[in-house]
């Protein structure tokens, strides 16, 4: 049983991948809207996949004993909904969109090399993470410079941290965080970079489209990829929740042009990341 | 309308439509133009606001407000922007430039898409808000967060606009309407009176031609340099004209021709083309004036014709206008150049002798009155004695105008016509305003002289020559007795009379005279026998006989004792009335007798036809008796002829007694004058002679 937040677009995208990266199998696909998901037919489902933050909201309210495997959220997400109380406690696992710190270091070093202060804006929600990435950082030789933001939906205080930040930094990192990047501040987030000449790094190709230099992303098909893989090798018997395995990469080169970076392809990047790995 | 001249009418028709349509147009172009700026304003003040509210948008959110400032200067310096203000989402100003007139609450407001929020006379406001942008982001990151339905408004611009620019605008606008439409009307309004003159103006040309010409300007004419209908109209009126002025020339010279004329027959006389009277007075003034002013002195004669009525009664006014044309030829034939004769009407003529005394006036007029009765007319076999009665006035310095002139050549005409005629009587030209007037009017002179018995009848005794006689014979006679008037005699008195048809009332009176003495004589058994002289009239008129007859018979008597004598020339010229009156008064018992026998060679031949029983002797025979033989021997032979005949022959104007002798000696069987008796009231003669006679 597949549950999606919404219908077309990612979710869509992802429907269809995971049915053709199990067909052949023993598992079947039925594919329910959110609206429609008190209403199903037929035997009950061995396991629940939700499609974005949406859809594990209802089916976790729902208290169905299925097992759930949630996709296509940010790990932030997943544990704000998981950590709500529930009677009985099903099986859960997810598949984050988060990608992890070691893969953004190394990204990092790939698309700036020789750029060490690296800055985050971390919210209250986030600056748990702060140790992990600086640790990360360290490996590939990348410091981080991080500001927090209390109240980071409000610009008056989100802006002056952001400057502040830029100030020290070489680049702003932008990891998923809805206080913090929401689409009515990542125009003035994009700008007041733009304005110190700093490029920034964001986590989804929507945040290049709108201006980042750069994201490393990993697109539904992946995940769906990943979440098959993970069904037809597991079963109901599921593993704890994990990042993405695989990786994509966004460049807007409009915008490397105009802060006068020269940034290697999409693909070379990718390869050079690749064998960053490899080498370790 | 109606009542406007034609350059009027072409005025209004060019100028109203146009200045209408110049007015509609230029009043829509200026109020579109007007309403254009106003919009463009209203599109400009939106444009701005629409176009500061994104770009504020990042300053609002970072705080950036210098570069708000900046921002709100720049809209500032925008022409026609008077002030820009940005305020954030709580309505705080954050950044203002420029003169805000905006009220604060107004500033406070929430607008929710770009427009105009305030205008008054001054300015215009128009509002922005300034929305939070939002960049697509990826669902799959937006976690729990709602997703954000309508953009945040985290401030707003306002931008005010100064309408003084656009008011100076649409005042310029308007100013430039204005001056085209006026422009364009003066230029239409030259043209309209260009062509409007240039219409007008032929017939104009032509009206004032039309005048000149009613007003008497004849050689009036247009030039005719107009085309179609107008040179038409204006060849047609110099034609026209032209024709009008011929005519009227031929008009004027034939106008000059008849004054000319007028004025010739207003100061001649037509038939003789002598002057008349009105001429000769004028005449007559001037040359007073000269002789008051120390001028030589002057005469005047006053000339009547005699016996020219009758001539003009005998033969017809055209033998008494030949008479009256000879006359004037034979008068002017004898007077200096210098002198003037006139006509002054009927057979009056006057004479005016400048430079000449009394005495050699006197002559002149003896001259002329010689002249006139020597003068015989002849008309077809008929022959007229003419005389001539003059009376002359001397024109001395006392006269003080003309009429007295006048009336005293008048006056002595009279005297001499009275005296007998054909003959010169002279009196001074003094002041007597009375005479002329009273001596003129006979008609009432003679008609009062009747009715109040003031015809004094008289006798004129005859004495018979030859043998004694018991009878009486006596003629009648009349004479007008007025206080303060000299005597007029019954010639005179006669003449006039005829002229107003009075002249057988006078008769009538002597027939009744003659037929009263006649009755009172046949009581008294004596024999009386009267000569009653008739005039023509009667003898032309049956009434005399019939009244005769009624008288006679009323009276129980027969005519033998009435004798009617009337004028040789009489009969002459009535001839057949006069043998016819013979023939039946002789029928009553009455004699026939001829007055001035002898005067013409006709006389004998009426002794035929008339048969008369008395002939008076016409008083050129008798007058220069003695002395004449030639006279003496034509006087003899008349004798012997009346002899012969029994007819008792007369002479008349016997104031001698030496005369009486001869006359009897000639065997002439009457006399009568002043030797055989003096004429006296026939009453008291007939008392006198008659009655008391044995």
């Amino acid at each position: 049983m597949l549950i999606l937040s919404y219908k077309g677009g990612v979710y869509g995208e992802f429907s269809k991948s995971l049915e053709e990266s199990l067909s052949g199998t023993n598992w079947s696909v039925s594919a329910t809207l959110l609206p429609d998901s008190p209403a199903i037919a037929g035997p009950p489902p061995d396991l629940i996949i939700t499609v974005g933050v949406e859809a594990l909201k209802r089916a976790w309210a729902k208290g169905d004993p299925t097992p759930i495997v949630a996709t296509l959220l940010p790990k932030l997400s997943y544990e704000r909904i998981v950590t709500q109380a529930r009677r009985g406690t099903p099986k859960i696992t997810a598949i984050f969109l988060d990608q992890p710190p070691a893969r953004q270091a190394v990204f990092l070093r790939q698309l700036l090399p020789g750029q060490k202060p690296a800055g985050m804006l971390l919210s209250s929600e986030t600056k748990h993470l702060s140790s992990q990435y600086r640790h990360a950082f360290a490996n590939s030789n990348l410091t981080l410079e991080s500001e927090e933001s209390e109240e980071s939906e409000r610009s008056e205080t989100l802006l002056p941290a952001l400057n502040a930040l830029l100030g020290r930094s070489a680049f702003l990192l932008a990891i998923p965080d809805s206080t913090i990047y929401q689409r009515t501040n990542i125009k003035a987030i994009l700008i007041t970079a733009f304005r110190h000449q700093k490029p920034v790094i964001g986590y989804s190709p929507a945040f290049v489209n709108a201006g980042a230099l750069a994201a490393l992303h990993t697109t539904p098909a992946q995940i769906a990829r990943q979440t098959a893989d993970m069904i037809v090798s597991n079963g109901t018997n599921l593993p704890p929740p994990a990042g993405p395995n695989q990786f994509a990469i966004a460049i807007n080169p409009t915008v490397a042009q105009a802060l006068g970076l020269n940034i290697s392809d999409e693909s070379a990047i990718r390869r050079a990341m690749l064998a960053d790995r490899e080498f370790r | 309308m109606n009542r406007l001249t034609l350059r009027h009418r072409l005025l209004f028709l060019t100028l109203l439509p146009s200045a209408l349509i110049a007015i509609a147009l230029v009043a829509y172009f200026t109020y579109s133009g007007i309403k254009t700026l106003e919009g463009e304003l209203r599109a400009k003040g939106q444009a701005t606001v629409r176009y500061l509210a994104p770009i504020s948008e990042y300053g609002i959110i970072a705080g950036q407000i210098e570069s708000l400032h900046g921002l709100a200067q720049a809209t500032v310096q925008e022409s026609g922007v008077k002030a820009a203000i940005i305020v954030n989402q709580k309505g705080r100003t954050i950044a203002v430039s420029g003169r805000v007139s905006l009220a604060a609450d107004q500033l406070r407001q929430t607008v929710n898409s770009p427009g105009q929020i305030a205008e008054t006379e001054q300015w215009i406001a128009f509002a922005a808000p300034v929305k939070r942008s939002t960049s697509e982001t990826d669902q799959l990151f937006e976690g729990d967060a709602p997703p954000a339905a309508t953009p945040e408004i985290i401030g707003h611009v306002f931008v005010e606009f100064d309408k003084a620019e656009l008011v100076n605008k649409q005042r310029q606008l308007l100013q430039r309407g204005l001056t085209i439409v006026l422009v364009g009307m003066l230029l239409l309004a030259a043209l309209a009176i260009a062509m409007a003159d240039n219409l007008a103006r032929p017939v104009m040309r032509l009206v004032h031609a039309v005048h000149g010409m009613s007003s008497g300007n004849l050689h009036t004419r247009v030039p005719a340099v107009s085309s179609g209908e107008l040179g038409v109209l204006e060849n047609g009126f110099n034609e026209m004209a032209t024709h009008l002025e011929e005519v009227h020339h031929s008009m004027q010279s034939r106008i000059e021709e008849a004054t000319a004329q007028l004025a010739f027959q207003a100061r001649h006389d037509a038939l003789t083309g002598l002057l008349n009277r009105r001429e000769f007075e004028h005449l007559l003034e001037k040359a007073l004036a000269g002789v008051q002013a120390g001028g030589d002195e002057f005469a005047v004669l006053f000339l009547d014709l005699d016996r020219f009525k009758q001539v003009n009664d005998t033969c017809g006014y055209l033998a008494g206008d030949e008479l009256l044309r000879q006359m004037a030829l034979l008068f002017q034939g004898r007077l200096r150049e210098d002198d003037t004769l006139a006509r002054l009407g009927g057979d009056e003529f006057s004479i005016m002798l400048p430079s000449c005394s009394a005495p050699r006036a006197l002559q002149v007029a003896e001259d002329i009155c010689g002249l006139a009765a020597a003068y015989r007319f002849i008309w077809q076999d008929k022959v007229f004695a003419i005389g001539a009665s003059i009376g002359v006035a001397a024109v001395t310095r006392k006269v003080r105008n003309i009429n007295e002139i006048v009336a005293a050549a008048d006056a002595a005409c009279h005297r001499a016509k009275e005296s007998g005629r054909n003959r010169v009587c002279e009196q001074e030209a003094t002041h007597n305003p009375d005479r002329r007037q009273e001596s003129s009017n006979w008609a009432s002179r003679i008609a009062s002289a009747l009715a109040e018995e003031k015809l004094l009848i008289e006798a004129l005794p005859l004495r018979a020559l030859q043998q004694a006689t018991p009878r009486h014979l006596v003629e009648l006679t009349a004479r007008l007795n007025e206080p303060g008037q000299p005597p007029v005699a019954l010639a005179a008195l006669t003449d006039a009379a005829e002229r107003y048809d009075l002249a057988q009332s006078i008769d009538q009176r002597l027939i009744d005279t003659a037929i009263a003495a006649q009755s009172q004589a046949k009581r008294h058994q004596k024999t009386l026998h009267c000569l009653v002289p008739l005039s023509r009239a009667s003898l032309a008129s049956a009434e005399t006989i019939d009244y005769l007859a009624r008288s006679l018979a009323s009276q129980n008597l027969t005519g033998k004792g009435l004798c009617f004598i009337f004028s040789e020339d009489a009969l002459t010229h009535l001839a057949s009335q006069a043998m016819e009156f013979s023939r039946r008064v002789r029928q009553l018992g009455c004699q026939i007798g001829l007055d001035d026998f002898g005067g013409g060679l006709s006389s004998f031949s009426h002794l035929r036809s008339v048969c008369p029983s008395y002939v008076k002797l016409s008083r050129s025979l008798t007058r220069e008796m003695g002395g004449n033989r030639a006279s003496t021997a034509l006087l003899r032979a008349v004798q012997e002829i009346t002899a012969d005949q029994q007819i008792q022959s007369i002479a008349e104007g016997v104031d001698d007694q030496e005369s009486i002798e001869q006359l009897r000696n000639l065997g002439i069987d009457y006399a009568q004058g002043k030797a055989v008796a003096p004429s006296e009231p026939f009453e008291v003669w007939l008392e006198g002679a008659v009655m008391r006679s044995r």
